[in-house]
């Protein structure tokens, strides 16, 4: 009995030994590149969402037609080598490269842009992008046409955001595309695993068309939570990282690791509807309103909820980098005597309660909400705070049941696309409702951005979008808080090159290699 | 005993079904759908009614829920989730095994230490064998287990490079989760099974059995723990069934993908179909946890097994 217990004892701290011992997952290889996806992974396909997880690792499986730089606003040759416009402005015709190849191993033909496009238009995560064209064919093997509906002239800003899919591997898996490997894409990285939830995984592709890329492997690996990412990435577990803000202003400090922030179009804003049925419409009064506005410390924002990774901002898009972005009109400063002012020209001199303002449940928010609720009741505006779920929230606002709101919105990089928030079309999702209101010149913003499109010359179309920015910002419904930016650091002994890097192509790998 | 078991298992259905009906309610009444989440702030009412038709969210509340238990019961479907169109049956069946193998592990963790110490202090009540655990014990209970989680993590991956930080896929990566989630449960382990041999160690018989000069060894351990046992195995069996659904920060933490997460990343996704497949599933292994804890108390204790027996008759 005492033996058979010696030997129980013997084995149990044993097993614990060999536990403690093990080999366990290394520091990235050589070869290799570990990255951390913020979020579950949705999908394989390009077009089925547009969710920040997916959107990282497919930079570097699918490609479009074009490239949009976005750090100079210029269209870059990709699959096609080179476009043209017709001269009524309708047919957009793409001369293809004749050296890709798809994972498969099949040669890119104009057809597969055909199928792409088509597949596409079909999907309702992609109907913004797929609108403008109604019909596309194929001319020759290397030759693509897309007929647009009307004169559309931000179309190839739309079009880069379609990427080319093989007709044959995605025809092949039929309706499970998009839920497995697809070796469908053009880019210099075809899939090897997927797993949403825990990783998806790369190899470099032997036959792409830039020649292979000089590192074999990449892992985008679900990490949820910051501190363990955190962790993982000073263990080296995680090649690179997209620092969370808190962590920042050690990490970029540290020579342990290279940093870089990088601009993203990101933009947080704040919405007061001047509809809401709250506290007897006292928001339908515009001085109210703009009081609010002059209530918003931007720069205190930044510092406690970005600490420094945003820039504060008065106008919805830079203007310097997007087409047709027009400079600042209206700025809400922020200026509490002003605010004090104008509540006063309201006819509230004794300060007034407007009622709820949702915050998302991030804490992100929350913080953002206690800074304005703050600064407002030091000028008498009084309202509460009540927190919400995402899913729960969007549709409270697109309802118009919310007085007061925040939102984040990444941008494409043409003025029209922040259309789809102000032109009454889009009344039925819009945050504020417009149309037919006589509190805003509602008309002036959707001929601003009807004509907007239609215009080839630059300066004229950042005149009308001047005026319909002026005429948003007028209203005092949407204000501009901060633009984000990524803080990014990586280990010391990865050669990035930086000047490469955007929001869209998400710091490209392509270009990346360890150091000997 | 057989027939008792029957009828605690079909008692299970309507249990499955009230779980079922509420969960299903309470996901379609709550503000939100689908699409809106998964085409974005800046979507067209166009795309969103297009999306949600395509994922037959568009339906009327009962017909869904029709059409959802239909095709579990007679195709045992439970859909696909909205999110990532992969079938939830496949999802569950990939996390199970990661929340099974956590709970299973931290529970035996917790018995192996929380039993046999929360006996010794019984034993040794007022002596520094009692009071030092038991201060021990205290602390662990009063810690956070997600903060307890970052300190392993810390110490045993970062600073020491023992651990690997992330991942399921071999059992060294379990070792930092077992021990977030299993320290404090073996903490409440001890204080439960101290207060119930205090309990039994107190009663006639066993003064009895002392009395007739029995071997302490023997009292203990045949006399009082057997009897002390009892309410021990209904913890165990309850705290097994919580820890399956209840270890959300341990699973974030360590980027485990079981199926707290689904059900978090789920509602937050408004993905019923995954919430359901994981809220059902976990309903029923805590039904069948709690009728296993009934049936190993009949071997336990002859009383229980007595009554059976009697009803039957």
């Amino acid at each position: 009995m005492k033996k058979c217990k010696c030997f129980l004892l013997a084995v149990i701290l044993l097993s614990m030994l060999a536990f403690a011992f093990a080999p366990v997952a290394d520091a990235a290889e050589k070869d290799t590149l570990n990255f951390r996806l913020m979020f579950n992974c949705s999908t394989v396909s390009p077009y089925l969402q547009f969710n920040d997880a997916d959107w990282w690792w497919q930079a570097g499986v699918y490609e479009p037609l074009v490239w949009l730089n976005d750090t100079s606003g210029a269209f870059e040759p990709m699959i096609a080598k080179e476009w043209s416009v017709s001269e009524d402005g309708l047919t957009y015709t793409f001369k293809l490269r004749d050296d890709v190849y798809f994972h498969n191993g099949e040669k890119m033909k104009a057809s597969d842009c055909v199928f792409s496009y088509n597949l596409a238009k079909q999907a309702p995560a992609m109907m913004t992008f797929t609108s403008p064209y109604d019909k596309v064919e194929a001319l020759d093997d290397t030759t693509f046409v897309v007929h647009l509906s009307q004169l559309y002239y931000p179309f190839l800003h739309h079009s880069s955001m379609i990427r080319i899919v093989s007709e044959k591997a995605a025809s092949e898996q039929g309706e499970a595309f998009g839920t497995k490997v697809a070796l469908a894409g053009t880019g210099p990285y075809y899939m090897t695993d997927y797993n949403p939830a825990v990783q998806v995984s790369l190899k470099a592709f032997d036959k792409y068309y830039r020649g292979k890329a000089a590192i074999a492997n990449l892992n985008y690996i679900v990490m949820t939570d910051d501190s363990s990412a955190m962790i993982a990435f000073e263990k080296g577990e995680l090649s690179i990282l997209q620092v969370p803000s808190t962590y920042w202003a050690d990490v970029s400090k540290s020579d342990q690791y290279k940093s870089k922030i990088v601009p993203r179009h990101e933009l947080y804003y704040f919405i007061v509807n001047m509809n809401s049925p709250e506290q007897k419409g006292i928001l339908s009064n515009k001085l109210v309103r703009q009081a609010i506005g002059y209530c918003i410390d931007k720069e205190s924002i930044v510092d406690v909820v970005k600490e420094g990774l945003a820039i504060p901002y008065d106008q919805f898009m830079n203007p310097t980098i997007t087409a047709g972005g027009p400079d600042p009109t209206i700025k809400y400063e922020y200026n509490l005597d002003k605010a004090r002012e104008l509540l006063k020209q309201a006819g509230y001199p004794d300060g007034v309660n407007i009622g709820t303002l949702m915050s998302f449940t991030p804490a992100e928010y929350v913080k953002m909400a206690q800074i304005i609720q703050a600064s407002c009741a030091e000028v008498g505006i009084k309202f509460d705070i009540e927190q919400m779920e995402v899913a729960a929230g969007l549709t409270e606002m697109r309802a118009g049941r919310t007085s007061m709101a925040f939102c984040a919105s990444s941008w494409l990089m043409d003025y029209d696309y922040i259309g789809r928030y102000f032109h009454t079309r889009n009344d039925a999702t819009a945050f504020v409702k417009y149309k037919d209101k006589a509190l805003i010149d509602w008309k002036g913003i959707d001929d601003g951005f009807n004509k907007g499109t239609t215009v080839k010359d630059p300066a004229e179309r950042k005149k009308i979008y001047s005026k319909v920015e002026e005429i948003i910002m007028d209203s005092a419904t949407y204000f501009p808080i901060m633009m984000t930016s990524f803080g990014m650091a990586w280990q010391k002994d990865l050669d990035v090159d930086t000047s490469k890097w955007g929001a869209y192509f998400m710091f490209s790998p392509y270009y990346w290699s360890w150091k000997k | 005993m057989l027939k008792y078991v029957l009828k605690r298992v079909l008692f299970m259905i309507p249990i499955l079904f009230g779980v079922s009906f509420l969960v299903f309610a309470i996901l379609s009444f709550t503000p939100g759908d689908p699409a809106s989440i998964i085409l974005g702030n800046g979507a067209t009412q166009e795309a969103i009614d297009q999306l949600n038709h395509e994922l037959g969210y568009d339906l009327p509340f009962l017909q869904r829920y029709f059409i959802y238990v239909k095709d579990i019961v007679t195709k045992f479907d439970f859909g696909f989730s909205y999110r990532t169109r992969l079938p939830i049956t496949n999802e569950l069946m990939a996390r199970l095994p990661i929340s099974f193998r956590l709970a299973f592990l931290s529970i035996l963790l917790a018995c192996l230490f929380g039993i046999p110490i929360g006996i010794l202090t019984a034993v040794k009540q007022y002596t520094i064998l009692d009071t030092a655990p038991t201060i021990v014990a205290l602390i662990f209970a009063a810690l956070p287990t997600f903060w307890l989680g970052m300190l392993l993590l810390y110490a045993f991956s970062l600073k020491l490079g023992i651990f690997p930080s992330y991942g399921a896929t071999t059992w060294v990566h379990f070792i930092l989760p077992m021990l977030g989630l299993g320290l404090p449960e073996a903490a409440t382990m001890m204080r439960f099974t101290r207060s119930s041999m205090l309990e039994t160690i107190r009663q006639d018989y066993i003064r009895t059995a002392r009395s007739k000069g029995a071997p302490e060894r023997r009292v203990i351990w045949k006399h009082a723990l057997k009897n002390a046992l009892i309410p021990i195995v209904t913890i165990v069996g309850i705290d097994f069934a919580a820890l399956m659904g209840d270890a959300c920060g341990t699973e974030v933490l360590y980027s485990l993908p079981g199926l707290c997460t689904m059900i978090i990343n789920g509602i937050r996704q408004k993905d019923v179909p995954s919430v359901m497949g994981a809220t059902l599933l976990l309903t029923a292994l805590c039904s069948l946890v709690v009728l296993l804890v009934d049936i190993i108390y009949a071997f336990i204790d002859p009383r229980i097994k007595a009554k059976y027996s009697g009803s039957r008759g």
